[in-house]
């Protein structure tokens, strides 16, 4: 009989749902009832919340610019953290652990301290905007504050560490002889990373970058002070509504949402990744 | 037999007296050991200089003192949170329109004011029943001036006067969610012909004004004005304080409101959380936050303007203090004081937040 070896991961996925499900209760059941201010709500089911938040441009803006700015961290982040980790898992050097060490005490640094560095870094005043304009790349500083592109800069700053730390775990699990099998039989470099390297990492790849998207939905530090209080996600939005309007209800209501949209765009990866796993396997 | 001198007498007659006293004095005094207070106050170092005049006169008496420190909006977010539990603190720190809103949700007990005896010291309408005053901060426009006469721009009398071309994106303005935008929104309204009740006026100057940043903390302002990126901002002449100290040339601006106001006021106020075991120690606390000496640490360490008479006068010595502070009983008293009767901070919250994602 073949072993069911995927039902060991059974407690451990009860667990995880209990401990969402259990934080997450009052959550979906408060975005049920109205409003009564002080973090009052009413007693009379309702679906108003829903309503309006589905119904008002401000919370689907919100909704649309927390899930765009999540989705390019995302893709950025492996696109500048994938290569540094595949060097570093094929670096033969002492230099390694030096390196994974740096990274490791970076992502030890409390998100407001990095958040504050970069305001600092790119200040008008700061080295990097007058390196630039010696340069000439630009003819003005550069600001990340109040704009989306700098709470994207933020993020991926958030997430980098963690995110090279996880890619660095997946090309170690890819046999160098592979490579080198590949380039013995005359692939060109870039034909090696398309055809072995790639493929074999695209699990990897996928769940840094859902592990990454799903901590940009609900960041909120980078989003509250690069965003210089004018970019709105919906974790910006939810603490407005819940701490300055003590509007519990419809604070529920947009973090019901943000949930739900969240595991739903996780869920259809999976969905994704599968599918291309079978067909994978079935050309094979 | 000696005959007894009248020296004698007298020591005598003291030392008798004294040990008759001492059990009347022991107590009056109150004792706190084994009592554990916990405040619900600012954080940013707010709660340590706090801890240092106010907080170690408890702790002398036996008490621990514990800080929770968060905005008042915060921590009234943790009152609600804890409602029908028991409540996360025994004092806590409210500002603005979160006292009214404190207040009318029923979180805070009556103060035994007989416990208040330092509130002689304050104006009679700094303490009640419900609450007492904590410190006061003078809201108004901080400005660098070397960075204004580069730009060819003139110093600001009003809040309109951020509006000059050479300022868009070079200036800070103070966020929706902090205490202290309720008198920007009010004194930019009221300047141009707006109300309390009718703030539109006052939105559309911050629309208008095309701010760099609305900060959410006062470290993030600094840190601006500091870099470069700003050359004014919205806040507190306790701000301007700490950056003159910092070696930041700054100065500030009470902008004048209408025809005849200058400045605008915001004060902060102590609260003892309905049901707490400690009621006492958290009255003799209060009483010790207000006393002359806690009130003029933090004016000195901290810019925010003493509510207590004795160390407001003393301030006039300190020409720092002195520069950047309105303190004579005239000035305060034209200086606008926001009726949060009057301004609703939810529907305001609801227009700002449309305004900033449609002005994109």
């Amino acid at each position: 009989m073949k072993a069911r070896w995927h039902w060991i991961l059974l407690p451990s996925l009860l667990l995880s749902l209990g401990l969402l499900l259990a934080s997450q209760i009052a959550f979906l059941r408060g975005g049920f009832f109205r409003d009564l201010r002080l973090g009052r709500m009413g007693t009379d089911f309702t679906l108003a919340n829903y309503e309006r938040f589905f119904t008002d441009p401000l919370y689907l803006d919100s909704l649309l610019l927390t899930v765009r700015l999540s989705l390019t961290v995302a893709l950025l982040t492996l696109l500048v953290g994938f290569p540094i980790a595949y060097v570093l898992a094929r670096l033969k050097s002492r230099w390694t652990l030096v390196l994974l060490a740096g990274i490791i005490a970076a992502s030890f640094i409390t998100i407001v301290i990095k958040v504050l560095g970069l305001i600092i870094i790119f200040s008008s005043g700061g080295f990097l905007n007058r390196f630039l304009m010696w340069t000439g790349i630009v003819s003005s500083p550069i600001a990340i504050v109040g704009n989306p592109g700098g709470v994207v800069i933020g993020l991926m700053h958030f997430t980098m560490g963690f995110s090279i730390l996880l890619l660095y775990s997946v090309v170690q699990t890819i046999p160098r002889s592979l490579e080198e099998a590949a380039e013995i039989h005359g692939a060109p470099r870039w034909r090696v990373f398309a055809r072995v390297i790639l493929p074999l990492s695209l699990p990897g790849l996928v769940v840094t970058g859902l592990i990454v998207f799903n901590l940009c939905m609900g960041a909120f530090t980078s989003a509250a002070l690069i965003g210089g209080g004018k970019v709105y996600t919906l974790p910006v939005l939810i603490q407005q509504t819940v701490i300055n309007q003590t509007r519990y209800g419809m604070g529920a209501t947009i973090s019901a949402v943000l949930m739900l949209v969240t595991l739903a765009i996780n869920g259809l990866s999976v969905l994704a990744m599968s599918k291309l796993d079978k067909r994978r396997s079935a050309v094979a | 037999m000696r005959k007894l001198g009248r020296r004698s007498f007298l020591a005598g007659a003291t030392a008798a007296s004294a040990l008759l006293a001492a059990p009347a004095i022991r107590a009056q005094t109150p004792n706190f050991a084994g009592q554990t207070l916990r405040v619900a106050t600012f954080g940013g170092g707010w709660d340590r200089a706090v801890h240092k005049y106010a907080g170690v006169k408890l702790e002398a008496l036996g008490a621990k003192v514990e800080y929770v420190t968060a905005p008042p909006r915060d921590n009234l977010a943790k009152l609600i949170a804890a409602r029908g539990q028991a409540a996360p603190f025994d004092v806590v720190e409210m500002a603005d329109l979160t006292w009214v809103d404190t207040y009318e949700a029923g979180f805070i007990q009556k103060i035994n004011l007989d416990n208040i005896p330092n509130r002689k010291e304050l104006l009679p309408t700094l303490a009640d029943e419900w609450k007492v005053a904590s410190w006061a901060t003078q809201e108004g426009i901080v400005w660098h001036p070397e960075r204004f006469a580069a730009a060819g721009v003139p110093g600001p009398e009003r809040y309109r006067d951020l509006l000059h071309p050479a300022l868009q994106r070079k200036i800070a303005i103070i966020d929706i969610s902090q205490a202290g935008i309720s008198q920007l929104l009010v004194g930019a309204s009221i300047d141009e012909g707006g109300s309390q009740e009718n703030i539109t006026a006052g939105l559309e100057f911050v629309r208008k004004a095309n701010p760099f940043q609305f900060w959410r903390v006062g470290a993030q302002a600094v840190t601006l004005m500091n870099s470069g990126d700003i050359m004014a901002s919205t806040m507190h002449a306790g701000f301007a304080v700490q950056m003159r100290r910092a070696g930041l040339p700054v100065k500030f601006t009470h902008p004048k409101v209408g025809p005849t106001k200058r400045g605008l006021s915001k004060e902060g106020w102590l609260g003892v959380v309905k049901g707490t075991p400690v009621a006492r120690a958290a009255e003799f606390f209060i009483n010790e936050y207000i006393s002359y000496d806690t009130q003029f640490g933090l004016a000195t360490e901290r810019g925010v303007v003493p509510i207590n008479n004795r160390a407001r006068d003393a301030l006039v010595n300190d020409p720092l203090l002195k520069e950047m502070f309105l303190l004579s009983e005239a000035d305060v008293a034209n200086m606008v004081s926001v009726d949060f009767t009057k301004f609703n901070l939810d529907d305001a919250t609801q227009r700002w937040s449309r305004m900033i994602t449609s002005a994109k």
